[in-house]
């Protein structure tokens, strides 16, 4: 599953959120924390804007530098 | 349409459910062992259109944990398939190691077709309801136009202890 991202602001199912946080659950599932959802997701299965990453503080790094 | 020798008009086809348990259930659930992960314990479907503008839903969860060797979380999702992948949080509830048992319940109101509303604040621990409450209601978005399955999770923090839902109810009212 590929998610989009961009400035923050994360497009799923024909609706827009804005990120918040990244959450590690148990080192497999991790949540995305938005102003609206929670969403779970898997890293092993999902890319951010194409791109791959293999652990939450990647992610972190890339969606908040 | 079939008329009985009674009189009594039958029709097949869906059922439209007013108000009333949508699903409910005293079999045990899959039980999660020797596994730290998060792992679907139940799930089940919700069909489209079944939940509309207007309509409140609760659901109560018992959970059991056999075992004291670690906490375990109590997770509570929608998702358009049976599958933790972009499921959406709805509850979270963590039961400490000495926990033998915890019913979990949320009540939540579906405001708009973008807003189905939880006494929680989104970002932090989706605890469970509370008379009062100091935090304020988050808004979740479900579509409920489409199938939704909803889905009880549990993350146990040791691989010794045994936790499923030993009963389970969904009410729409």
């Amino acid at each position: 599953m590929n998610i989009e991202i961009i400035n923050l602001v994360l497009f799923f199912r024909d609706f827009e959120y804005n990120v918040i946080a990244i959450q590690d659950i148990d080192g497999n599932y991790y949540d995305m924390i938005t102003d609206k959802n929670i969403l779970c997701f898997d890293i092993a299965t999902t890319t951010i804007n194409g791109i791959k990453f293999n652990s939450v503080e990647e992610v972190n790094v890339y969606l908040f530098g | 349409m079939i008329i009985s020798t009674h009189g009594i008009l039958a029709s097949s086809g869906a059922r439209d459910i007013a108000s009333g348990y949508l699903f409910k259930s005293t079999t045990d659930s899959t039980v999660v062992t020797g596994v730290i992960i998060t792992t679907i314990s139940y799930s089940n479907l919700i069909p489209a259109n079944t939940m509309l503008v207007g309509d409140f839903f609760q659901y109560n969860v018992r959970a059991i944990k056999v075992g004291t060797a670690g906490s375990c979380v109590i997770r509570v999702y929608f998702n358009t398939s049976a599958s933790l992948i972009g499921a959406t949080a709805v509850g979270v509830y963590t039961m400490a190691a000495t926990t033998l048992n915890a019913t979990y319940t949320k009540i939540a109101l579906i405001k708009s077709a973008t807003n189905t509303e939880v006494q929680a604040a989104v970002g932090s621990i989706l605890t469970r309801d509370a008379l009062a409450n100091s935090i304020a209601t988050s808004s979740i978005n479900i579509n409920w136009t489409v199938d939704q399955y909803f889905i009880i999770a549990f993350t146990p923090n040791s691989a010794l202890d045994s936790t499923y839902a030993n009963g389970l109810f969904f009410l729409k009212t």
